[in-house]
């Protein structure tokens, strides 16, 4: 070779000097189908352009340029850009390499081949036009290899010794294969070749009578190995084999031909080697592509020839037969689950079997699945997402991560069959990020196949649009791989973050599925999956579909349990899968469980409502409501199963809402995972008892839980209410066995209506430790002021000021001295409880005022002091305090003491934090007391008894002041 | 002085005048059982029992001996109701009692109203010329009513230059409160030669509805070296006859709405010696 091409080298320098250099080709293929050209043949030798169907041969023309037998340049790569849908698929036998690489020996003539694979791997001839050896063609056989790294299959022959690989490779674009020859030795001098691929390698013969089922014969046997006559290219071929059917006894006889591979009965349905696309009507454009060592490179185009001009018949299409199914993973009700969606293509005769056809692949699937599953929220829980650059950097070489990070994998994908290959070709689904995706919806995935082993890398996207109502969800696929598989399965992971959940009662539930295939857009094949759901929770009753349990579990507490310290407190309520949907909660919190709202300001109605039309992630970097208004924040836990996926929210001081003076309002930024289902906004409003000052949130008064958002169900499971502003939250003064009580509203067995929702009633136990260090020492005084004769009408002023940190009062009685005596003769007017509650009792009702500075509101409560009627003996003397809209009534009974003095008995006050309390009680023609002597004649002592929230005791003998003229006529304090 | 003729008591520190005095009243069951037979009066549901008594019954003749006189009523109603608010009782004496407060202190209301009874004995003890009972319903607006009953000490007394009696009643249930019932004496013709007025609103507010009260006025004193009594009679029996019957007393109870009820009690009285 080396001579020859020191040869051809020097010619060519004597050419150079005596003829002009255009007489000299360049690098390139020859010009129209002198240089390219495929044929796409029946065994009849008519051209196959039918759809999914198996040629006898297919015959592939490529011619270099060429000058004196010397091709214008070394080829040193070819791609064949095959047309879509046109398969090459790899056989049952392969040639190993060291069959490849070891020079055949044939019995018939001396073989020029490198290689020496057994006949069942053949699948074609090439006729290899060089100046190698003499310059002559050559046959050659053309094998199926194992597959190289980064290629599904390979063919090879060995001209010359000479090994010549043909990778495949699937094109992701279109799902069409490319043959590529990479860096052909120069020393085989290359000018062209004649490749026949056979359509059916292993073909049944056309058999009409019995007993139908011939053995497996060879086609193309007389042109297999040894059969080829290498060195006469005029007749390359031996006698074929005949199959004759003969009696008696009646049986099929082989006879040889030439030389046979003859039977393999191993070898049980074999598949086709060429299959033809399967989309109707379309062209079947080839393109060659040859580059020189010298990197010269030129493209040729060529159509297949056949009666549709270069196209697939129209109408010849077979109507895919696939089936598809959708399973759980789990046959419990409301249990968390997984998907699996099958496809599984059906064609009949094996459908790569010579008498075989495949049909299109499913370009689009569609799946409505049964009413009641949906989306769990768990899913999200640590959930990434893949954003659309990254789907744009999976590549078939792409590291992990560097595409979609793994964070946002939520399934697998797998298929099967994929140009007959038996090694499944794996892949992995993705989260798209919410709304940035093609589809511009909330939940999409994208899928990505992936087989660097195969070189197979192919990518789909699906979306799963939930119904905005019930939830239902239709999942569909779009750009599945549009080359030949057999079964295609979609797994969407279960587990403790399983993505779906299965219906809530047992029963049958129908999915709709549909499938469009490649060939027909217009084709819409639909189908029905069942699925059975028949246990309940944890393999538990099977619930019926009617009114699930609902007993949700409550737990509070403040986290210092130190009784009168400022303390977090926390609300935590709970709920099992099987139990209905929380709608709506109201808590009563312990008596005395107060907070210091004094210097807080309301978050703003209009910024409450901003907040609703906002995104969780816009409400998550700019809240709405100031942080100057926050106390506390929230944890919601949505979703089923062991894992839930936790939103946080702010919680705020707002004002008044639904007749109750404040309000609170969580605001969550429904960033379930990387769900923004934008914020949900509910505002309770805080009642406070005006007796006790007992603190609750009234469910009448507050707004109802959403349970679905963008069409994903809540499952809301889990409340976590935390009011940790420093500062904020005080705790009761009580060290008794106190609760919290909650109730919740379940979503009755229709979520749309309210009319069957059930409530339930939890409550958790709350005591405080620490009473007997807060000691109770408080100071009182009283003062009497006006006329100190007898049947004057004196005014009395009570001051009642704690000590600071120390327990506040819950009980406190009064009891004046004989010299005062109930003015029964201004008692004209009582006010009626009726008109106490709506906040008019006569103006002379009013028997003076009062008021309570307390630490947790910036202003002193203040009101008028009431005789109201009540159910004692005597109406009740009743201080109506008011302050920032709440209302504080002390309710005092009024009678007399052991010795007979004016007592008044306030046997239930509230459990908060005050500084100071005035009571002023009017004198003169409105006053409640007269003298029944001179408070001049001896010093007034009252008896004052208190008890604590705690229980400890204080008695006192407080001298009233009184302000008598002295000794000298002059006013002057007197005796006291 | 003739028989009959009720005298001023020397010493008067405010009139020279005698004044007679009537004791008004409704008493209490109790009362009423010690007072004796009752006269009732019905108009509608609302019956008044009202009853007197007067201690000895032996009598002289001619002149008049030291007596103690009883009165008492009792308000109900046949249907349980409540009854109407008392707004005014008048009650005329007849003219052969004498009343005889001459040299007896005269007590001021402001020393006993308001005050507890040992505040009222200690301020106006030497004035006291009786005692008795007071119950009534107290009806606050909304309320439960309930009942309420005290001792009553009656003081001789002087208002706007005049003599009265001042009916002090103190009670410390529910409350510690007290009242007092100012009893005015008119002079008139006829049998019933004084008529001792009261009206009650203003001293029992507007809540208060009497039921019962019952008074006992008898004192005997020494002035200037010689014993008088609060309450002298006679026995105005015909020449004869060794007793008599005579009309004691006549009552008229007022009630809001302006219902009158009216009633005389005849007792009966034996000559002395």
């Amino acid at each position: 070779m080396r001579a020859l091409k020191l040869v051809a080298l020097a010619a060519l320098l004597a050419g150079f000097c005596a003829f002009p250099s255009a007489a000299f080709g360049s690098f390139g293929l020859q010009p129209g189908e002198q240089g390219f050209h495929v044929t796409i043949e029946n065994q009849d030798g008519s051209a196959d352009a039918l759809s999914g169907s198996h040629p006898y041969e297919m015959h592939v023309h490529l011619a270099l340029n060429e000058s004196g037998g010397f091709s214008d340049g070394d080829l040193r790569d070819l791609h064949l850009h095959l047309p879509a849908g046109l398969l090459l698929t790899p056989r049952v036998r392969t040639c190993t390499s060291e069959d490849f690489h070891t020079p055949r020996v044939s019995p018939y003539q001396e073989s020029l081949s490198g290689e020496s694979c057994p006949n069942a791997s053949q699948v074609g001839v090439v006729a290899v036009h060089s100046s190698y050896k003499g310059g002559s063609t050559r046959w050659f056989g053309v094998f199926q290899l194992s597959h190289p790294h980064g290629s599904p299959e390979a063919i090879g022959f060995s001209p010359f010794g000479i090994p010549i690989v043909l990778s495949t490779h699937i094109r992701e674009a279109d799902g069409g294969l490319d043959l590529r020859l990479e860096n052909l030795s120069q020393q085989i001098d290359f000018t062209g070749f004649d490749l026949t691929l056979w359509g059916t390698p292993y073909a049944t013969p056309q058999v009409e009578e019995p007993p139908f089922v011939p053995p497996w014969t060879f086609p193309h046997d007389n042109e297999r190995g040894n059969c080829l006559n290498e060195v006469n290219p005029a007749e390359p071929f031996g006698e074929p084999a005949q199959l004759v059917w003969s009696s008696p006894p009646p049986e099929w006889k082989y006879i040889a031909g030439t030389c046979s591979g003859g039977s393999d009965p191993t070898i049980v349905n074999p598949p086709s080697f060429v299959s033809m696309p399967t989309s109707c009507g379309a062209t079947m454009p080839w393109q060659a592509t040859a580059t020189s060592w010298a990197g010269e490179s030129e493209e040729a185009g060529a159509l297949s020839e056949g009666p549709a001009g270069g196209s697939i018949v129209p109408g010849s299409c077979v109507e895919p037969n696939s089936a598809a199914e959708v399973h759980l993973f789990t046959e419990s009700a409301a249990a968390p689950t997984g998907l699996i969606f099958d496809l599984r293509m059906l064609d009949g005769n094996p459908p790569l079997f010579a008498s075989g056809r495949i049909s299109s692949p499913a370009r689009e699937a569609s799946m409505s699945l049964p009413e009641g599953i949906s989306i769990n929220p768990s899913l999200a829980a640590g959930l990434g997402v893949c954003s659309e650059a990254d789907f744009a950097r999976e590549a078939l070489d792409s590291h992990e991560n560097e595409g979609c990070p793994n964070r946002s994998k939520i399934g697998t994908v797998s298929l099967e069959g994929l140009l007959g290959l038996e090694q499944p070709v794996k892949g992995s689904v993705y989260l798209a990020q919410p709304y940035a995706n093609p589809f511009g919806s909330l939940v999409a995935v994208y899928v990505v196949f992936r087989d660097s082993d195969l070189g197979v890398f192919d990518t789909a996207t699906g979306v799963l649009e939930p119904d905005p109502h019930t939830g239902r969800l239709k999942a569909r696929f779009e750009n599945l791989p549009e080359i030949y598989y057999s079964h295609f399965r979609l797994t969407l992971r279960e587990g403790q973050r399983s993505s779906l959940v299965a219906p809530p009662a047992c029963g049958t539930y129908v999915g709709e599925l549909g499938l469009t295939p490649y060939s027909d857009p217009e084709l819409h094949l639909t189908d029905l999956s069942y699925i059975q759901i028949t246990e309940g929770e944890g393999g538990g009753l099977c619930p019926d579909g009617s009114l699930s349990p609902f007993h949700p579990a409550l737990e509070a507490g403040s986290l210092n349990s130190q009784a009168g310290a400022f303390s977090p407190f926390y609300l935590h309520m709970t709920r099992t899968d099987s139990e209905q949907e929380i709608t709506s909660y109201s808590a009563t919190f312990p008596p005395g469980l107060l907070a210091r709202i004094g210097g807080i300001p309301y978050c703003s109605d209009a910024a409450i409502e901003a907040a609703k039309l906002k995104t969780g992630t816009e409400e998550l970097e700019h809240p709405s409501c100031p942080k100057i208004s926050q106390i506390g924040h929230t944890i919601a836990g949505y979703g089923v199963g062991g894992t839930l996926a936790y939103a946080p929210g702010g919680l705020y001081l707002a004002g008044p809402y639904h007749g109750s003076p404040l309000s609170i309002v969580a605001v969550d930024s429904a960033l379930v995972g990387p769900f923004d289902l934008g914020v949900v906004v509910v505002r309770s409003a805080i009642r406070v008892d005006p007796f006790t000052a007992q603190a609750s949130i009234d469910s009448s008064g507050s707004d109802p839980i959403p349970h679905i958002l963008g069409g994903i169900p809540l499952h809301l499971r889990d409340i976590r209410v935390y009011v940790d502003r420093q500062g904020f939250t005080v705790n009761p003064t009580s060290c008794d066995v106190l609760e919290t009580h909650s109730l919740l509203t379940g979503a009755g067995a229709d979520l749309a209506s309210t009319a069957d929702d059930p409530s339930a009633t939890s409550s958790d136990r709350y005591q405080l430790l620490g009473c007997q260090d807060l000691g109770f020492a408080p100071r009182f005084r009283l003062k009497l002021k006006g006329g100190t004769t007898r049947s004057k009408y004196p005014s009395l002023r009570a001051i009642y000021e704690p000590r600071s940190g120390q327990a506040n009062v819950g009980y406190a009685q009064v009891t004046l001295p004989h010299s005062l005596f109930l003015a029964q003769e201004h008692i004209g007017t009582v006010c009626t409880n009726r008109d106490f509650a709506a906040q008019t009792c006569p103006v002379n009702s009013r028997l003076g005022f009062a008021k309570a500075e307390t630490p947790l509101l910036d202003e002193p409560m203040r009101g008028y002091v009431y005789l109201r009627s009540s159910s004692h003996v005597l109406p009740d003397i009743v201080a109506d305090l008011h302050g920032r809209g709440f209302e504080v009534e002390l309710r005092g009974r009024v009678d007399a003491g052991p010795g007979g003095g004016l007592r008044a008995t306030f046997e239930v006050l509230p459990d908060a934090p005050v500084t100071r309390f005035t009571m002023h009680l009017f004198g003169g023609k409105h006053g409640l007391l007269v003298n029944s002597e001179d408070l001049c004649a001896h010093p007034q002592r009252a008896l004052a008894r208190f008890i604590a929230q705690d229980n400890a005791t204080e008695q006192l003998r407080p001298r009233i002041k009184v302000k008598c003229r002295s000794g000298n006529g002059k006013r002057g304090r007197g005796r006291k | 002085m003739p028989v009959g003729e009720w005298k001023a008591g020397e010493g008067q520190e405010v009139s020279a005048k005698p004044i007679k005095t009537l004791a008004v009243t409704v008493a209490a069951l109790a009362a009423l059982a010690a007072v004796g037979r009752a006269e009732v009066i019905q108009h509608g549901s609302l019956r008044i029992s009202f009853e007197g008594k007067l201690n000895p019954k032996r009598l002289p003749r001619h002149g008049a001996a030291p007596v103690a006189v009883s009165v008492g009523g009792h308000v109900t109603t046949t249907d349980g109701s409540t009854p109407p608010q008392l707004r005014k009782i008048e009650i005329g004496i007849n003219r052969h009692g004498r009343f005889d407060y001459s040299g007896l202190p005269a007590c001021r209301l402001e020393e006993i109203q308001p005050s507890t009874t040992t505040n009222a004995m200690r301020a106006c003890g030497p004035s006291k010329v009786g005692v008795g009972s007071f119950a009534a319903n107290v009806a606050i607006p909304g309320q439960t009513p309930f009942p309420s009953a005290g001792k009553m000490i009656a003081f001789n007394g002087v208002e706007g230059g005049k003599p009265v009696i001042f009916a002090h009643v103190y009670g410390t249930r529910p409350v510690p409160t007290s009242f007092t019932l100012t009893l005015r004496m008119q002079q008139t013709r006829g049998t019933f030669g004084t008529t001792l007025v009261a009206y009650l609103p203003h001293v029992t507010g507007h809540a208060g509805f009497i039921t019962g009260l019952s008074l006992n006025l008898h004192r005997t004193y020494r002035y200037r070296g010689s014993w008088h009594s609060y309450l002298s009679a006679g026995c105005p029996a015909p020449k004869g006859f060794s007793g008599s019957p005579f009309p004691l007393a006549r009552a008229s109870f007022t009630f809001a709405g302006g219902r009158t009820l009216g009633s005389t009690l005849v007792r009966s009285c034996k000559v002395r010696g």
